[in-house]
């Protein structure tokens, strides 16, 4: 028995679309495999140590509450590049991957700094992207289908060192032009995608949580496939519907 | 032009109740504002009496039905929106309907529109109640339609009378300079929470953003709150709820404080998020100056709305329907759930629809595992059914007990044959799921249709 140690970055400010799920999704996948994990809440003005974490998330917020952040997160940029270069697995989402990037510039013009994480820039465009969404995704030699929701402004462009998470079958992904949605780097991954994500795609949460009992290990883990009729029939219905015209 | 658009819109008015088209309580106004643009400044100007707008994301409807019932009962002739058509299109539709007779107009207004409705309508009294997340996919964000809140109100008259709910704290920060100020809230009740839920949001300070401190808080991030860094606090009470009473699933009773006195205030309307309804009526009645004793009566009188605690009898089971449409009336809900004696039925219902938002996301900030040691029989619903299915496993609520319905047909007939006698059935669906229950019912006799029923 592993227990994962997750840290749940600004739980009080970047929380809107429902990121509480996929911390619950998190901690049962680990307890039905007779593993466990501690989450830890980092906020404004408390210290993020690198070493503490197998796991790191942070999710969506509005515009006010990601302003408020920024300014804090940029106290806790070193110690995050420092534990994303030793292997911590990170899932960023919506205002999530905007951070882990270089820059994210809003409609006012503002720039604010990301961590730079993942090797992408993001600039607020014209309509927001909101909607159904369907990849198909790669992780190293996983292929597999990811559903979820859509809702941003800004437009994310990747650079060389950030590969996409998927390629976009249904929606708008990173800008609405590129056909990519997401990105992975080392074991860092940032999405527009929530609903939340990690319930109906199984696999990622998986992925995830390897990665992070391998850092805790320090040893190669493989994790036992959990099967269930409700999320093999909540993607399918997804998927469906995705496509539907509605 | 302008008598031919009304004509072409009464026609429609007229039809579209037989043509099943939803009572006619939208469609008319569309038709009108396409030919005439300008149709509800017009016809609003007739209400010389006044013109009154609600606005929230929760509690509109039941407020806007409950100062309605008060109207009628003070015998002041005044038209209403009372069906929930709160866009445009169905405030034109009521003032379509509008007899020459009618003086007053008591309108319920949604929080997106609410800038441009106040434009054109020029009310003379507004009552705002609450701003929650809901429908994340359709304003984008919260916070735009705070700061449009806060614009219109930088624009008013000043004989705007404003009438405040003074425990949510973005409402007073973007009233505070106007002068024609009446707030109303809660006083100390034991039915407050222990903690800000998971799902509220805006508990930073609207002034500075420091997080806001609560010496009590009701739902979501309402409350008695103030801030230790800039010193904004929830201001004095002019109408204060206080003494309340929640009696199960069933009734509230509280007095109202204020200038004048104490008034006892019973409605056949649960929970604390009623309580704020009928006070922000109660104010608002005695704005109009119409006798305490005639609201009083008059509240306790009042039916809930359709869909908002309604009773239906399915057989020899009751079926009561809580409208939860996003994670703060949901949480309500939930805390309401909890007065009922007993263990209970219940069906959760999910759609996608535009009306009920098509980021279904929220549902995981829902405080649903409270109530799991309540829940005899677990049904999940709509579109969206697995959806809720996965945030009950989640949840930690065992899978073998969760049946899945996603045909709202199927769901009836196993809640009928599978309840026991003279057991009670919990519905919480989102809107256009409530709406399908409904229609469902009604075609099966078991209820009448919403445009027919009673204040
Ligand atoms: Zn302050």
């Amino acid at each position: 028995m592993t227990t994962v140690r997750i840290c749940h970055l600004y739980p009080d400010n970047m929380n809107i679309y429902g990121d509480r799920g996929n911390i619950s999704v998190l901690i049962k996948r680990l307890e039905w495999r007779g593993h466990s994990a501690i989450v830890t809440r980092v906020g404004i003005g408390e210290e993020f140590l690198p070493g503490d974490f197998d796991l790191c998330y942070l999710g969506g917020g509005q515009d006010r509450d990601q302003n408020i952040i920024a300014s804090d997160l940029a106290n806790k940029a070193a110690g995050i590049r420092s534990a994303a270069s030793d292997g911590v697995a990170f899932l960023w989402v919506c205002g999530g991957i905007q951070l882990a990037g270089h820059e994210y510039t809003d409609s006012y013009g503002t720039t604010l700094p990301g961590v730079g994480i993942l090797d992408l820039e993001t600039v607020a465009g014209e309509e927001r992207l909101i909607g159904d969404v369907v990849l198909d995704a790669n992780i190293g030699d996983d292929s597999f289908t990811i559903v979820g929701y859509e809702n941003h402004i800004g437009r994310t462009y990747l650079g060389p060192d950030a590969r996409p998470l998927g390629t976009v079958i249904k929606g708008f992904g990173n800008n609405g032009t590129s056909g990519d949605e997401g990105a992975v780097q080392q074991r860092v991954i940032g999405t527009y995608l929530h609903g939340p994500l990690l319930p109906k795609n199984p696999i990622l949460a998986d992925e995830l949580l390897t990665w992070s009992l391998e850092h805790r290990s320090l040893g190669k883990t493989s994790l036992e496939p959990l099967g269930d009729d409700f999320t093999e029939a909540a993607q399918a219905r997804a998927i469906e519907r995705a496509h539907a015209k509605r | 032009m302008r008598h031919f658009a009304r004509f072409i819109a009464k026609a429609i008015a007229f039809l579209s109740p037989v043509l099943k088209q939803g009572g006619g309580t939208s469609a008319p106004g569309l038709a009108l504002l396409k030919l005439d643009p300008k149709a509800i400044t017009r016809m609003a100007n007739g209400l010389s009496d006044g013109r009154i707008v609600i606005s929230a994301t929760n509690g509109k409807t039941t407020t806007t039905r409950i100062l309605s019932k008060i109207t009628d009962n003070a015998k002041i002739s005044s038209v209403s929106n009372t069906a929930g058509a709160n866009l445009k299109s169905g405030i034109a539709t009521t003032l379509l309907r509008r007899s020459p007779s009618h003086k007053l107009g008591v309108f319920e207004v949604d929080e997106g529109v609410l800038p441009e409705i106040v434009t054109e309508i020029k009310p003379n009294i507004i009552v705002l109640m609450n701003l929650f997340r809901d429908q994340l996919d359709r304003y984008g964000e919260l916070e735009k339609i705070r700061e449009n809140w806060k614009s219109m109100i930088d624009g008013l008259p000043e004989c705007t009378k404003l009438l405040v709910n003074a425990d949510d704290p973005s409402l007073v920060f973007a009233a505070l300079g106007h002068p024609n100020l009446v707030f109303f809230g809660l006083g100390e009740t034991r039915y407050a929470l222990e903690s800000i839920p998971h799902a509220s949001d805006s508990s930073q300070c609207p002034r500075c953003n420091n997080q806001l401190q609560y010496s009590q808080i009701t739902i979501s991030h309402m409350g008695d709150w103030h801030c230790t860094q800039c010193g904004l606090s929830r201001p004095d009470l002019d109408f204060e709820a206080i003494e309340i009473q929640l009696q199960g699933v069933e009734r509230i009773k509280f007095k109202v404080l204020s200038r004048t006195g104490e008034e006892v205030i019973e409605a056949k309307l649960p929970g604390l998020y009623n309580v704020y309804n009928a006070l922000a009526a109660f104010t608002a009645a005695r704005q109009l100056n119409i006798e305490a004793a005639v609201a009083q009566t008059a509240i306790a009188s009042v039916n809930a709305a359709f869909g908002r605690t309604e009773s239906i009898q399915l057989a020899d089971k009751d079926l009561t329907l809580l409208l939860a449409k996003n994670p703060a009336g949901a949480n309500s809900n939930l805390d309401t759930l909890l007065l009922h004696p007993d263990k209970f039925h219940l069906a959760v219902l999910l759609n996608d629809r535009i009306a009920d938002g098509r980021d279904v996301s929220w549902i995981w900030d829902v405080d649903y595992e409270k109530i799991f040691h309540k829940i005899e029989s677990m049904h999940v619903g709509g579109e969206r059914a697995y959806d809720l299915a996965l945030r009950f496993m989640y949840g930690g609520y065992s899978t073998e007990r969760i049946t899945v319905n996603d045909k709202i047909g199927h769901l009836i007939d196993c809640l009928m044959t599978e309840t026991p006698s003279n057991e009670t059935i919990f519905v919480l669906p989102s809107y256009t799921a409530m709406l399908d229950l409904r229609a469902e019912l009604v075609n099966r006799g078991l209820t009448h249709d919403f445009w027919e029923e009673e204040l």
